[in-house]
């Protein structure tokens, strides 16, 4: 088997340079074969043979068999050649050619044991037989990158045959050749470079980059393809795009990345949830992720807990074609996640450090302490009550308790790794510490991560790999999103009276609710940083696979693997947080989170004349379990024993524990056929079956097609020369979501607590409506995409146009109160999504001043096609708005934004909100669509400038014509209803009983002034963002002739620190109600802001 | 060849997939295997009970509701506008309103499930009918609180477990409180007529007897009223607690330690796990042994009756205080707002939930109130045994001995108009806080005169709740036009 590689070497060649990990298998097969040193001539070795009307592949095969010698042809070219008749008893193998080259024409060339048939030239040397055994000869050199930086680990392989060798850390290598052999120099993302040596004995080269070829391996589920045979929308994103500036997780490294994919980060508090909508949402009650794979395992959870610096590549599966092998869990997309993993040959340290600082990039102007005095007096004088303060006569207070609770944070991250690897063995070890603090006092962040990659060749048809992560994260939270009126510490460090000192006189945190007007939940900012609550998590993954080649087309894989998540939180909220725990309260929980997976995957691979063909079947099975507990207690004596100690809690609540499973089987099968390389056909289905549905549903199948049309490479096209690459895909395919949690579908009975006399009781009772019917989310998806490339792929261009459709959509259907029940869940309704997204690569400049760019704009239109005719709402938001502010309504995106329309002020100095439906009163139904949370398109700009050693880039992201609802402004903008420090603006441009202006901006001060959730509170979101500038210097230690360094890297960055907005609030971004799961989207109630920051970074490799 | 030992590794692994997508609930009980016996049945039972709990009914939200829709308090913070009569409630309001209506239907929903799963159980028949009895009174109880302050409602008798129930049209007043007394007239012969200590809180005959004589007092149906009140106070096992100070409330009545009196009839039971959290909404963050306070949400009018209240009746000391008393005995004057709220207190509370005062639903003095009221009307004149029942409450709340005249009993001889006027105030100073007092002006016509009088601007929209909005858009047997006016 290892012969017929041999055999189909320049075929080999071409496909060692795909994949990293099918170089590194090919490799190992190729240089398997050194010990076959001692050549015969084929002058000496005689054959015994007799085929008749042969074809000529067959008389090689057999002659290998009979010989040892290697045939090197290319199958297309002898394809045609008519048959042969051969006869030889005990004849050698030199006058066995010159009998086939006398049928043939053929010429062959011997060069040690291979004999290459020479078909091009066949006009010339007809029937020629070279024996070319020379002597080998020492070739040395260097191989060095157009920096002239030497490349380690590059391979350095003799034409034709399976010797070779790879560069060392400097680059050097040294190789035995035969006298006027050939070189082959590859490495993945360079060009491949082929030298003939000549009389050289020193040749040094250089090696061009080539991170755009289309050789560029892509992975996609249960598997791995060229670029250019991908059929489906998948995009990828490099490792160098991953940690090109500093982030505490994989998701935020996607944003801009990509097209079609927009990257929500809920908030800027440490830890907080991040979310990846892939083409927009699918589903009402779904998270909207995508499918993370890490390493081939799908995961039951997010990513957090990977450290960015140890992702090689991320491949996002957007289509159907490429989902719909995930079947159940592919709706959403699929974001598959590769580890670095080790190089043959070279053993490396490399250690990629950075510190940097945030800082808060906005305040809010709100009032000073004489005008917020004067405001409260005007209350009071509207209101009828006396006025608190004296004016003139206040005491010089004047609190900003914004700058009490902010602070300059500092983040840093330090990675080592090490890794390498043998012909036979490859490893990459890691270690990672990172750490977080937030521009918000008690906020931050430290994780500690290590990952072990290892391979092994165990047989020529056997190897076995591991990928093992474990990580910790610490994460300090404080309450600080969705507050309201003071009950969270951005709240109350906006609303709280400037005429407080943060500290009383004998240094006690002072009482801010002091007022008669003072709202009542509000309470000293400070004390919020008191309140101790720490996640902790834990999570290990682990997996284990096996690789049989069971014969040269046939390969057969195992995984196994488990996924782990301890979820720990510690909460402790002292004494001196009288308004909630007076007597200290505490709680200590653990979820515990296992899942095992088992994949066993055949693959098949054969080439049948110019066309290819790859399958793909398989079953696989994946279980989940959690397990909740949680204990809590209140009435402490000390506040010193945190909640360490729970029996020292005067009252122990009752205990809580929870316990879910769900198990998803499945079989999946693809087929990839490539018609003469030119036509590509891929089709695909999962079958699955999950525990989470109704019994009468309990098996989704999901098929898909897809079909590309290679145009470059059709003989019309070749001509044009400056077009290297033109591709026409178009797919369809099925995919599904399991939006549903476990259990669902059941006739529940929860528990309920009563008491009589003086002791508990525990009853049981109806919690959820049935609904045997319950299913997954079906999306079918519609694509069609054009990938474009001229000059030699040096500018790029991919569009895709999709349209999605997403029916029996899970929606938790709300129904009237007087069922008992606030909602059930049904499969109802259809969404829709549809899009264009357009990714513009471009090479611009490539001489000493470089200058790469990437750009990409992305269009998606959501629209509820159907939800059985009524109204849904999202959640309602806190005071003073209450009621729900989205919407799903037919014939509009999914959650609107919903509420009144105003009309200026009346002469009364109250808001005049508009009676749409003239009925003469202002309700519920004078509500309309006022807003759309979704933006008209998301865009980012990347630029790569390079000269001499300096490097800079410049990366700007932003979103066009997103409105945001401004809940904050509940708060601070709304006419001092109960007492909030407010905006500057409202003391500016208000309606007062002296100045009765109907247009002012804001109404009469009173705690009695309506606010409903209306239009004021609308704003445009829109914002272009420079996300990231960094300036890089790589030291030239080669040219210091410093040895053991291989390359070294300084650079100072900055996140983020231009925003360009009309928002009104902190920050753009954030969707303070992202994380709940229904329809509450595009809100800000106090959202934590996104910090700008600064950078100092090293990364250096030994 | 070497494909051959791939077929049996997936033959072991699909054998041990049989069956496994089926779901087996370890955290919670599927209906399936529920209701089969005796301890099914009050699980039930007392998880109808559980709807008594402590998130928007009765406590907390339809308390403040109530309470701060009387006229001896105002609402702070967000909940001002609950005082504000002049307009509609604002929307966190109307929430706070829809929840509690919610929350109660809920507990309709409960009782439902308890009377249609319950009969089929094979258990001790005796048994059963005391459960099904306790389940028909707390359905028209729960019935009861929607139709005095929502109006009518929705009727549902079956548990909802099939979309084809969903359409409910609204029904009249008259109706649903037929629903109620056709319910409790079932149960009343079935209920036990008492309960030991530990087993307060669950309903006993005279617990519905109350409950009826508080509906016929809504519908006006006077002599049925009086009759029932008569029952109670004659047949029923009740006696004044004898107070002789204003702490006696505490110490008998309402305080945390009191689990039952001798005057309780029916009460919602709390303990320090499943606690109460109205403490919270009374007392300042430094309460001064009051217990767990905070918000201190709901403030006295003292230009509503509160103002004028004998100081020597023992509940004006017992519900207001102006000051409170440090551990080392120094008094420290509340400052503004004060007086606040003090019948709800629970000094040894270690949280703000779990405060373990009991909140009386029905006591003794109220059948006498009930009596007084109801047989004066049936008769359109003031009889001389309901100027005694009134005085007997009276008397008690000035540590005198209720059944014996005193220094301050009314005289006997008033007209009905200034008889019901002193009967309707008696019933505040009793019931202050006791979610009574909203009623009696709305059922008395005297509301809008009573809250004026305080120097509020009025508005018929404060007359009801309005309906959630949730049940208008959803309820195929609604329409906009249900909704109660001005909403």
């Amino acid at each position: 088997m290892k012969k017929r590689i041999l055999k189909h070497v320049t075929y080999m060649t071409k496909l060692f340079t795909i994949a990293f990990l099918f170089q590194s298998i090919s490799m190992s097969l190729l240089l398997a074969n050194d010990g076959n040193a001692q050549v015969k001539s084929i002058e000496e070795v005689t054959v015994y043979l007799s085929l008749k009307d042969a074809k000529l592949e067959r008389v090689f095969k057999e002659l290998e068999k009979n010989t040892g010698y290697n045939f090197v042809f290319a199958n297309r070219e002898i394809r045609n050649l008519p048959t042969i008749n051969l006869e030889s008893r005990g004849e050698t193998v030199y006058d066995v050619l010159l009998e086939i080259a006398s049928q043939t024409d053929l010429g062959f060339k011997q060069v040690n044991e291979n004999i290459h048939v020479n078909y091009s030239n066949r006009q010339r040397d007809k029937g020629t037989i070279k024996i070319l055994s020379e002597d080998n000869v020492i070739v040395k050199g260097t191989v060095r990158d157009v920096n002239n930086e030497p490349l380690p680990g590059v391979s350095v392989i003799i034409e034709g045959t399976s010797t070779g060798t790879v560069t060392d850390i400097e680059g050097n290598y040294n190789v035995e050749v035969p006298e006027g052999g050939v070189l082959l120099f590859s490495f993945i993302g360079f060009e491949r470079q082929r030298i003939s040596i000549a009389n050289r004995t020193n040749v040094d080269i250089i090696l061009k980059e080539d991170a755009r070829s289309l050789q560029e391996v892509v992975v996609i589920g249960y598997g791995s393809v060229q670029r250019a045979d991908i059929t489906g929308s998948v995009a990828q994103i490099s490792s160098k795009d991953i940690d090109a500036f500093p982030v505490p997780n994989v998701q935020q490294a996607l944003r801009g990345r990509a097209p079609g994919v927009r990257v929500i980060q809920n908030s800027g508090q440490p830890g907080s949830s991040v979310q990846v909508q892939i083409r927009g949402g699918n589903s009402f009650l779904g998270s909207n992720q995508p499918l993370y794979v890490v390493d081939g395992f799908p995961l039951a959870g997010g990513i957090d807990f990977l450290n960015p610096s140890d992702i090689a590549s991320i491949d996002i599966l957007k289509d159907a074609s490429a989902t719909a092998i995930y079947g159940a869990r592919g709706a959403n997309g699929v974001v598959i996640i590769t580890t670095n993993k080790g190089k043959e040959g070279i053993n490396r340290i490399l250690v990629d450090s950075y510190y940097g600082v945030q800082e808060i990039s906005k305040k809010f102007d709100l009032m000073n302490e004489r005008q917020f005095a004067e405001i409260a007096n005007e209350l009071a004088r509207n209101d009828g009550r006396p006025e608190v303060f004296d004016i003139n006569n206040l005491p010089n207070i004047n609190t900003d308790w914004q700058d009490e609770i902010l602070q300059i944070a500092p983040i840093q991250s330090h990675t080592v790794t090490f890794d390498g690897g043998n012909k036979t063995s490859k490893y990459s070890i890691s270690g990672n510490y990172f750490q977080q603090d937030g521009i918000v006092i008690g906020s931050g962040l430290q994780r500690g991560s290590i990952r072990v990659g290892l391979d092994q060749k165990v047989k020529d048809y056997l190897s076995i790999g591991t990928n093992i992560v474990a990580t910790r994260q610490m994460t300090d939270n404080v309450n600080a999103n969705n507050g309201h009126r003071g009950n969270g510490i951005l709240s109350a460090a906006f609303v709280s009276p400037p005429t407080i000192a943060p500290f009383d006189e004998d240094g006690n945190f002072s009482e801010v609710n002091r007022y008669f007007f003072s709202p009542n939940v509000l309470q000293n900012p400070l004390l919020f940083a008191e309140i101790f609550n720490r996640t902790t998590s834990s999570n290990l993954l682990a997996d284990v696979s096996v690789n049989f080649r069971i014969t040269d087309d046939f390969s057969f894989k195992v995984i196994g693997g488990i996924e782990q998540g301890f979820l720990e939180n510690d909460f402790y909220s002292p004494s001196v947080v009288r308004l909630t725990s007076p007597n200290g309260n505490a709680s200590t929980s653990i979820i515990r989170n296992i899942s095992y997976l088992n994949e066993n995957i055949l693959t098949y691979n054969k080439m049948i004349g110019a066309h290819k063909l790859n399958l793909v079947g398989g079953f696989t099975f994946q279980d989940f379990r959690s397990k909740d507990n949680r204990s809590s207690g209140s009435g402490f004596v000390t506040d010193l024993l945190l909640n360490n100690n729970l029996g020292a809690a005067q009252l122990t609540d009752p205990n809580f524990s929870d316990f879910s499973e769900w198990t998803i089987l499945s079989w999946l099968g693809r087929a990839n056929f490539f018609l003469n390389d030119k036509i590509l056909f891929t089709g695909s289905i999962r079958a699955d079956g999950s525990s989470r549905f109704g019994a009468n549903n309990k098996w989704g199948y999901f098929p898909s097609g897809a079909i590309a049309w290679r145009l470059s490479d059709e003989k019309f096209m070749k001509n044009i020369t400056w077009i290297s690459n033109l591709k026409l895909r178009t797919s369809y395919g099925v995919t599904g979501s399991t939006a549903v949690s476990p259990f669902q579908s059941l006739n529940r009975l929860g528990v309920q607590r009563t008491t009589f006399g003086n002791n508990d009781a525990i009853g049981f009772v109806p919690e959820a409506v049935p609904n045997d019917n319950l299913k997954w989310e079906t999306t079918e998806q519609f694509n069609f995409g054009i990938d474009f490339g001229v000059v030699d792929e040096r500018f790029r261009l991919t569009a895709d146009y999709y349209v999605k459709n997403t029916r029996d959509l899970l929606a938790r259907v709300t129904l009237p109160g007087s069922t008992g029940f606030n909602s059930v869940l049904v499969n109802l309704g259809e969404l829709q999504n549809k899009g264009f997204e357009l990714g513009i690569w471009g090479d611009i400049l490539i001489n000493n001043f470089k200058w790469d760019a990437f750009g990409q704009v992305s269009f998606n239109l959501n629209n509820v096609i159907n939800i059985g005719g009524s109204d849904v709402f999202g959640g309602g938001l806190s005071l003073p708005f209450g009621s729900p502010i989205n919407i799903a309504r037919e014939g509009q995106p999914l959650g609107m934004f919903w509420g009144f329309l105003e009309d200026g002020l009346n002469e009364n100095g109250s808001i005049k909100f508009q009676d749409l439906n003239d009925d003469g009163v202002i309700n519920n139904q004078d509500q309309t669509i006022i807003g759309n949370p979704y933006p008209d398109f998301i865009y980012s700009i990347n630029n790569n400038f390079s000269y001499k050693n300096f490097d800079l880039n410049i990366f700007i992201e932003g979103v066009k014509g997103a409105d945001m609802f401004f809940a904050t402004g509940g708060s601070i903008s709304n006419a001092f209803n109960t007492g909030e420090n407010q905006l500057v603006d409202v003391y500016n441009d208000r309606w007062t009983t002296e100045n009765q202006n109907i247009n002012a901006a804001h109404p009469k001060i009173s705690a009695n002034t309506v606010f409903r959730s209306s239009n004021r509170f609308i704003h445009d979101a829109s914002y272009l963002r420079l996300r990231n500038i960094k300036l890089a210097y790589n030291l030239p230690f080669s040219k210091w002739n410093i040895k053991g360094v291989s390359n070294a890297q300084v650079y100072i960055s900055g996140q983020n620190l231009l925003t360009i907005t009309s928002y009104p609030g902190l920050d753009p971004e954030v969707n303070t109600r992202g994380a709940t799961g229904d329809l509450r989207i595009g809100i800000d109630e106090t959202g934590y802001p996104i910090a700008k920051s600064y950078t100092l970074g090293l990364r250096i490799g030994f | 060849m070497k494909k051959l030992f791939i077929l049996p590794l997936i033959c072991i692994l699909l054998t041990n997939c049989i069956g496994i997508l089926d779901e087996d609930p370890k955290s919670f009980i599927s209906k399936s295997n529920f209701y089969r016996n005796e301890s099914d049945a009050f699980a039930a039972l007392f998880g109808t009970y559980g709807t008594l709990g402590n998130s928007s009914f009765p406590t907390i939200w339809f308390m403040a509701l109530l309470e701060c829709r009387a006229d001896h308090a105002n609402g702070r913070g967000s909940q001002v506008p609950i005082s504000n009569y002049s307009q509609p409630l604002d929307a966190s309001n109307q929430v706070r309103a829809w929840n509690s209506y919610n929350e109660i239907y809920q507990g309709i929903n409960r009782a439902n499930a308890v009377l249609d799963n319950v009969p089929g159980i094979e258990m001790n028949e005796e048994t059963k009918k005391i459960i099904l009895a306790e389940a028909k009174f707390l359905r028209a109880f729960f019935y009861s609180n929607l139709v005095k302050y929502w109006g009518g409602v929705p009727l549902r008798d079956k548990e909802f477990t099939d979309f084809a129930q969903i359409a409910a049209p609204r029904e009249s007043k008259q109706v649903v409180w037929d629903f109620i007394i056709n319910d409790l007239t079932d149960a009343i012969p079935n209920l036990e007529s008492s309960f030991p200590l530990g087993q307060t809180g669950r309903a006993t005959s005279w617990s519905a007897k109350m409950l009826l004589a508080d509906s016929y007092l809504n519908l006006e149906n006077w002599q049925e009223a009086a009759n029932i009140a008569e029952d109670v106070i004659s047949n029923g096992p009740y006696t004044f607690v004898e107070i002789n100070e204003p702490n006696d409330y505490n110490r008998k009545i309402y305080g945390a330690d009191v689990i039952s009196n001798s005057e309780n009839i029916w009460s919602i039971q709390h303990s320090a796990t499943n606690g109460n959290s109205i403490a919270q909404f009374l007392h300042r963050t430094q309460s001064g042994g009051y217990g767990i306070g905070g918000v201190f949400a709901w403030v006295p009018v003292m230009s509503s009756y509160l103002g004028t209240w004998d100081k020597n009746d023992f509940r004006q000391d017992y519900n207001t205080y102006t000051f409170t008393t440090a551990p080392s005995g120094q008094i420290i004057p509340l400052p503004s707002p004060s007086p606040l709220f003090k019948k709800y207190q629970d000094g040894t509370a270690a949280s703000g939930a779990a405060h373990r005062n009991n909140i009386p639903v029905y006591r003794l003095p109220e059948a006498y109130l009930i009596y007084a009221e109801a047989s004066a009307r049936a008769t359109n004149s003031v009889n001389a045994l309901s100027v005694e029942r009134l005085n007997a409450v009276r008397r008690r709340a000035y540590g005198f001995d209720p059944l014996s005249p005193s220094s301050v009993d009314f005289p006997s001889d008033l007209p009905l108009n200034q008889f019901i006027d002193l009967l309707i105030q008696e019933r505040a100073y009793e019931f202050i806080l006791e979610m009574k007092r909203w009623n009696d002006l709305l059922r008395t016509g005297k509301a809008k005169e009573v809250i004026e009088a305080t120097g509020k601007v009025w508005s018929d929209v404060s007359y009801l709740f309005p309906l959630p909005v949730d049940e208008i858009n959803n309820n195929p047997g609604m329409t906009e036009a249900d909704q109660n006016p001005g909403y």
